[in-house]
């Protein structure tokens, strides 16, 4: 599900292209801003990412360049050589208090580009030349959740076919999985869930679907032979985190065929120390962001201490039901 | 409290006499109005008049006042779309500054009884599409393909207005009172078209915006732990920390009261080392 949304601000160079319009069909009642660059709007001075999300603007856009991005520290590289992202969209239509696009960007309003062809072309090149490739490909978004308008995760997995040495990593929250449905599975292809205890997706992770959703959507996507890698991730330090993590694993052990997942990646709340400081200057009301952070290189995290817990407390819980070669710590 | 720019005396005349507004003494050179909830400010023609007249009114109030404030700006407008009708309400949503080339884009962030929207192209002189005796410049319908309402003042408020406000505060609104025929309007004219829209505009202007609210830790309970502790001359960076743990604390435990130190020793802390380990055991108590 998605909102509608109130307007749509469109680059003037892709006004005429073919998925402009494909999209602009799904909104006829959105009223349309021709724009000359996304970033006009997009990075104005004194906008208020708080405000801006409880009514997101669409902005359709081009991407001129930067079609790959080296990976970021916060994020495992699961061990592959070339660990890349790309930016097919920015911003997200949920709302998880603790997500760095709050901090990262100027704006809550959603930019879309278009031209995906010249990010196939591009990450082409970077095969023919480097040989491999483990491209995150829904990382300053949750690429799934649009699929319904914006198609490009079945575009991508589509490339993914014909390209062997890519490797994509899908990471979403979505419970869209029937759009990708009809696709055949590719072991090149990691589709990911982020997933966090009822009480989290309740009081924090605003919009997103239910645990139980989410966990159907993963028992769905193993048994149609896709690999998938479960993210708890981060891992949040509220009132009774054990208890609310230890059933998590109790629940995921018992409703998932443990044999079908790829692996359970764990990892505690970290964040860029700019980041959380552009957030707590206007999300005043998490008290997960205040949290007394231990700050090390720029990077807010628990402290060594409360990060050792939670993967004491975590990763047993994990190895009751799970093989412990199938448990990864995503940080440090 | 809301406030509101016109350029000329008569778009503003018929919401001084609702409001009720009266003149405010000061030293600048522009008119303001005021009532004990509302401010209407009259700029004078032109786009540089609009700017500084916002940046003249923003420098009475304190930042904290703005950030709440709904700054809008009415007016009327030409329009160089035949089938819209004098009187017609838009909200803009791009404005563009002719002389530059400037694009500037007012979001639309709350629901108005209004629903039509269009952009609005900011002239430095009046402009026609017909020569008149009244000498404005003359644009062909060529020239005006992607204008559809025309004004002297849009960008420069825009411009101004986002310096000193949030964006999402300020709203432009504009009324047709002509389709470029070359004349000027008269005063009269221009205050029954004003007055014609005025109820609605009234209504959605003094409704307060609707994310400003209050944060009872910011506005209540931090400044009463600060008048007890504001003796031990914290440095900036500890006062901030010492906030942000008790903000924590308030968060996490909204139905708790936060823990205070044994505050009759604080006239007796004298030393830095005892101030540090004096708020350091505060903080223990906070995180838990
Ligand atoms: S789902 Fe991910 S990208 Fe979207 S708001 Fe939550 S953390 Fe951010």
């Amino acid at each position: 599900m998605f909102k509608s949304f109130s307007h749509i601000y469109i680059e003037e160079t892709v006004a005429d292209h073919f998925r402009t319009k494909e999209i602009l069909s799904k909104f006829p009642n959105a009223i349309q801003i021709p724009i000359r660059h996304y970033k006009d709007s997009f990075n104005r001075n004194s906008q208020n990412f708080r405000i801006q999300k409880q009514s997101p603007k669409l902005v359709l856009a081009e991407k001129k360049e930067h079609f790959l991005y080296p990976g970021s520290d916060f994020s495992p590289n699961f061990s592959h050589k070339h660990f890349y992202y790309n930016t097919l969209a920015l911003n997200c239509i949920y709302d998880c208090e603790y997500c760095y696009l709050q901090g990262m960007f100027p704006s809550a309003n959603l930019v879309l580009f278009v031209n995906w062809e010249d990010f196939f072309t591009e990450t082409k090149k970077f095969l023919d030349v480097n040989g491999s490739l483990y491209l995150a490909l829904s990382y300053d978004t949750d690429l799934l959740a649009l699929e319904s308008f914006f198609p490009a995760t079945k575009s991508w997995i589509q490339f993914a076919s014909t390209e062997p040495n890519l490797t994509l990593e899908i990471r979403t929250k979505s419970t869209n999985f029937q759009s990708i449905a009809h696709l055949t599975p590719n072991p090149n292809i990691i589709l990911a869930w982020t997933i966090s205890p009822q009480i989290v997706i309740d009081t924090i992770e605003h919009g997103t679907p239910s645990l139980q959703a989410r966990i159907k959507t993963m028992q769905k996507t193993i048994e149609a032979g896709w690999k998938v890698r479960v993210c708890i991730d981060p891992v949040l330090r509220i009132p009774d985190w054990k208890f609310h993590y230890q059933s998590l694993a109790e629940t995921l052990g018992k409703e998932l065929n443990p044999k079908g997942i790829t692996e359970l990646s764990v990892g505690g709340f970290r964040m860029n120390l700019d980041f959380l400081k552009q957030i707590t200057d206007k999300r005043k009301d998490s008290s997960i962001l205040f949290h007394p952070f231990e700050k090390k290189d720029k990077i807010v995290s628990y402290s060594k201490e409360e990060t050792e817990e939670i993967i004491n407390v975590v990763v047993p819980s994990l190895e009751k039901h799970f093989d412990p070669s199938q448990i990864n710590l995503s940080y440090p | 409290m809301p406030s509101l720019f016109f350029a000329v005396l008569s778009e503003a005349k018929p919401w001084i006499q609702k409001t009720n507004a009266k003149p405010v003494h000061h030293s600048g050179k522009f008119r303001i109005y005021k009532n004990d909830s509302i401010y209407i400010i009259i700029s004078g023609i032109g786009k540089m008049a609009m700017a500084l007249a916002v940046s003249e009114f923003a420098h009475l109030l304190p930042k904290e006042e703005r950030d709440k404030m709904k700054v809008w700006n009415l007016g009327i407008a030409g329009s160089n779309q035949p089938n819209w009708k004098v009187g017609e309400f838009f909200w803009i949503h791009k404005i563009t500054d002719f002389a530059t080339g400037k694009d500037f884009y007012p979001e639309r962030m709350t629901k108005s009884v209004f629903p039509m929207e269009t952009n609005l192209t900011t002239f430095d002189r009046p402009i026609a599409k017909t020569t008149t005796e009244n000498q404005f410049q003359v644009f062909s319908e060529t020239d005006l393909q992607s204008v559809s309402l025309v004004d002297m003042e849009g960008s420069g408020f825009f411009e101004a207005a986002s310096l000193y406000f949030p964006l999402e505060n300020i709203s432009i609104g504009k009324v047709i009172s002509d389709h470029l025929e070359g004349n000027f309007c008269k005063p009269e004219t221009v205050e029954s078209i004003v007055t014609n829209v005025m109820e609605p505009l009234f209504f959605e202007w003094t409704h307060p915006l609707p994310w400003v609210m209050e944060d009872p830790f910011e506005t209540k309970i931090w400044p009463d732990i600060w008048k007890e502790v504001k003796e031990l001359r914290l440095t900036e960076t500890m006062k901030h920390d010492l906030k942000k743990s008790l903000r924590y604390y308030f968060l996490r435990y909204p139905n708790t009261n936060i823990p205070m130190p044994n505050l009759e020793i604080v006239p007796k802390i004298k030393s830095k080392s005892e101030v540090k380990t004096f708020v350091e055991e505060w903080k223990k108590q906070l995180h838990v």
